[in-house]
């Protein structure tokens, strides 16, 4: 299988010239003879919120490891700010904030000391340190649970923390290994929120996740299955890409045969299903031109229309599409 | 700088989780204060007085009271016990140490001229008891056979009655003979009465000749007493006879003719000084002496006298500071590992040296204050006494800390897994306990198992510590030398390790 190129969109005013922050070509990865990564290409400029999604065991969390250093590509090219991880400086590392996957710090500190702890391992001096911590942990609500032990909180509070610890030496790319994983979703949105907030002040994020949703909210999302990229782009894209039919709820004074049947003209559409009296369900190619059209069809009919709503497909469907489309991977040893 | 700030962060960290784990102090600093006050005050110097039954017939009991009352000195006397297989049984339970089997009539083999057997059954499985219970009986055996002759010697003496008395009726005798010149029939009377006045002088020395000779026989270190007994009775042998052909010689005799001259009257009396002479230095010496003729003059060179608390008491710590560095250190990267800190720091920009580095600190103040404090407690509670200097012993400590720490580094770097560096540190504790010489002297130990002694840190550190505590001096200067050179050599290597552990995989 030839790798799958994702040329990221820039979503901010970065020169596309700039140098990517994570720059994979043709990677692989191989544990003890079963290859788990597979001619892995992706690309995150600066600025960009980048959304690696699949299912569990995809994937996703050895390309972290990868970016982040902790694990040598078996082979391909994996270069972060420009650098390949195993030849990582201090000021490379001090450039990348890693929130792992599970919670990877001292249970019996509080939360303080643990943030105090990481930040001295990133050389952040001691005023500096108080600073910062202060600053990060009110941003993501734990100032007030600051003193209590890391494992008499929630996790939520730990994933928090994690993802504070990640941040307090101000990352210029932040990698997030599932970050929503075992949330409510109240604290999904909050997460989100907090990513928003650090991509706003200049952050480049790599971020992967199970909850296929959650990568409509990326500038760029790249679809893993086992061990293979087999879509990418920013959201809407891939929801090209997918052509999945969308559908439109009508509701109208009253409807009959000829109204349906004028309908059943309009270009685009798939399928024309009365509901009741008052109610029409179209399925088209695309729900937003398929409203403007009806409406305008039924009201030169003489219908008084109440109410016209698109219903896009899920972005689960989406990527459910995505991956039916795909070629199926080769087998190992293939 | 940003070193500095890296290596501290396991400093704040481990004085962190210090801290907030009252439970972990307890059980790092207050249990082995416990230990060593335990060891200090709870075990008992030398060997035990075994439990000991004597089996023997009812009809020799009265017999047997004299050796009992000596038995009793030495050992934890019982009582009887008529059945020896019921005394057996005892012993098999462990309800008695020791049973001693005494012949019924322990007379009957001296008369024959051979030892009385004194048959001790014992049923110790314990090695080192077994071989301390067969010293200890031997040594008891000993010391009752020294009573024995001691008493026999005292009873030889005491029927010899004093020498010089009867030599002194019998010089009065020979005097008169002296006197009685050119008297014949006086002369024949005052030759008579002092062959008379010889008769028990006679007996006692032969009695006194034939208990030395048998005394000599078990006592080989007594046959020049023997020989000077041997030279008495014969010198009274000797004056009898003279004594005897002069009677013989009256008897026959008439008129002037016949009679002693001044220079045989002068022979019996030189004859009768040569017996005071010989037996004055034999039979003035006291029983005890003949018994045991050399007795023992320990002389301590040591500036302090050594308690058994205090010999072993600077081992403890040593084994104990040892243990504790070593399981900390051991346990350190497993536990990193198991909460997957170790990711974190393979991620920051932290070096190997700096993690290896901030733990040794850390650790190494936890370590230092658990043996200042046991210190302490071993000179303020136990009276363990200090002949050395302070700053010596504070760098033998720091040594032992450095070195242990390097050891539980690279433990816990090689192990896979906690149970694993946790085993390790234990083997590495029960391996110091036998062959750092805090149980056996090292010299005890043969190669190649001596080798093994030579792998602890704490052998080098148990050593100094006894020194420069009890003599005063460092009579091993070159086991610092081990210490530092370990310590160095550790701590590369544990920094070596980390780099290989925080490389990517």
């Amino acid at each position: 299988m030839s790798p799958t190129s994702v040329q990221s969109v820039q979503s901010t005013a970065d020169s596309p010239l700039a140098v990517p922050h994570v720059l994979a070509r043709a990677l692989g990865q191989e544990f003890a003879g079963t290859r788990v990564l597979d001619g892995i290409a992706v690309s995150v400029h600066p600025g960009e919120l980048f959304g690696l999604v699949g299912p569990s065991g995809c994937g996703k969390t050895t390309l972290v490891r990868m970016i982040v250093g902790l694990l040598r590509p078996t082979n391909g090219q994996m270069l972060v700010n420009g650098v390949a991880p195993e030849a990582f400086s201090a000021a490379d590392r001090r450039a990348i904030g890693y929130l792992p996957q599970s919670f990877s710090l001292f249970p019996t500190l509080s939360l303080q000391q643990n943030a105090r702890f990481v930040a001295a391992t990133y050389g952040i001096g001691w005023w500096a340190r108080r600073r910062r911590i202060r600053e990060v942990l009110r941003v993501l609500d734990l100032w007030d649970v600051r003193r209590r032990r890391a494992d008499q909180v929630s996790g939520g509070m730990q994933r928090r923390l994690g993802l504070a610890c990640a941040l307090l030496h101000e990352p210029r790319l932040l990698v997030v290994d599932e970050p929503t994983a075992g949330l409510d979703p109240d604290l999904r949105v909050r997460i989100w929120d907090y990513l928003r907030e650090a991509q706003q002040r200049g952050t480049t994020i790599f971020l992967t996740t199970q909850y296929i949703e959650e990568a409509e909210r990326c500038d760029n999302v790249a679809v893993m299955r086992e061990g293979h990229v087999v879509a990418s782009g920013s959201p809407s894209a891939l929801r090209e890409r997918a052509a999945i039919p969308e559908g439109v709820d009508i509701e109208v004074d009253r409807v009959d045969a000829a109204d349906i049947a004028a309908l059943w003209q309009l270009p685009g559409i798939h399928h024309v299903r009365q509901v009741d009296a008052r109610h029409v369900r179209l399925v088209a190619d695309h729900a937003e031109h398929a409203v403007a059209e009806a409406t305008t069809v039924l009201t030169e009919r003489g219908r008084e229309v109440s109410s016209a709503e698109p219903h896009r497909p899920s972005f689960e469907d989406v990527f459910r599409s995505l991956v039916s489309q795909a070629p199926t991977p080769p087998s190992e040893g293939a | 700088m940003r070193s500095v700030i890296r290596t501290s962060a396991f400093m704040e960290q481990w004085l962190s989780e210090v801290v907030r784990q009252p439970g972990l102090i307890l059980t790092l600093v207050v249990a082995p204060f416990i230990l060593l006050v335990a060891f200090g005050t709870g075990v008992e110097l030398g060997g035990p007085r075994p439990r000991t039954v004597v089996a023997e017939s009812a009809d020799a009991r009265d017999s047997l009271e004299p050796l009992i009352a000596d038995l009793e000195q030495y050992v934890d006397f019982r009582g009887f016990e008529d059945s020896l297989l019921l005394a057996r049984r005892s012993l098999e339970r462990g309800d008695i140490d020791a049973v001693i089997v005494v012949p019924d009539d322990p007379a009957q083999f001296l008369e024959r001229g051979v030892q009385v057997p004194l048959q001790v059954l014992i049923g110790e499985v314990d090695p080192v008891r077994r071989s301390y219970a067969r010293a200890y009986l031997r040594d008891q055996v000993a010391a009752l056979n020294q009573r024995t002759i001691e008493d026999v010697v005292s009873d030889a003496q005491g029927s010899v009655g004093n020498i010089s008395d009867m030599t002194a009726e019998a010089r009065q005798y020979v005097d008169l003979l002296a006197g009685a010149r050119g008297e014949l029939e006086e002369a024949r009377t005052q030759v008579s009465e002092l062959r008379t006045s010889l008769e028990p002088l006679s007996r006692a020395v032969e009695s006194a000749d034939s208990t030395a000779e048998r005394v000599a026989f078990f006592v080989p270190g007594l046959s020049a007493a023997a020989g000077q007994v041997d030279r008495l009775r014969v010198a009274v042998t000797d004056l009898e006879s003279t004594v005897e052909r002069l009677d013989t010689r009256l008897s026959a005799a008439s008129g002037g003719q016949g009679l002693p001259s001044e220079q045989e009257v002068d022979d019996i009396r030189a004859a009768l000084d040569e017996i005071d002479a010989i037996a004055g230095p034999v039979f003035s010496v006291s029983p005890g002496v003949i018994s045991a003729p050399f007795v023992l003059e320990l002389q301590d060179v040591t500036p302090v006298e050594p308690t058994f608390t205090s010999f072993y008491s600077p081992g403890v710590v040593a084994l104990l500071v040892q243990h504790l560095a070593i399981t900390l250190a051991a346990l350190t990267l497993s536990r990193v590992r198991v909460l997957r800190v170790v990711d974190m720091l393979r991620v920051a920009p932290i070096r190997a040296s700096e993690v290896v580095l901030g733990n040794y600190i850390g650790y190494g103040l936890l370590c230092g204050v658990a043996a200042a404090g046991l210190i302490a407690m071993m000179v303020g509670f136990l009276d363990v006494p200090m002949s050395g200097s302070w700053l010596v012993l504070a760098g033998t400590v720091a040594l032992l800390i450095l070195c242990s720490l390097g050891v539980g580094f690279v433990v816990s770097l090689l192990s896979s897994s906690t149970q694993q560096a946790t085993q390790v540190a234990m083997l590495i504790l029960l391996g110091s306990i036998f062959f750092s010489g805090f149980v056996f002297s090292i010299d005890r130990v043969s190669w190649p198992a001596r080798a093994l002694t030579y792998t602890f840190p704490g052998t080098y550190a148990l050593r100094s510590l006894q020194d420069e505590m009890l003599r005063g001096l460092l009579r091993s200067p070159e086991d610092l030398v081990f210490l530092g050179v370990g310590s160095v050599a550790l701590f590369a290597l544990a920094v070596w390790l980390m780099r290989r552990e925080l490389r990517p995989r």
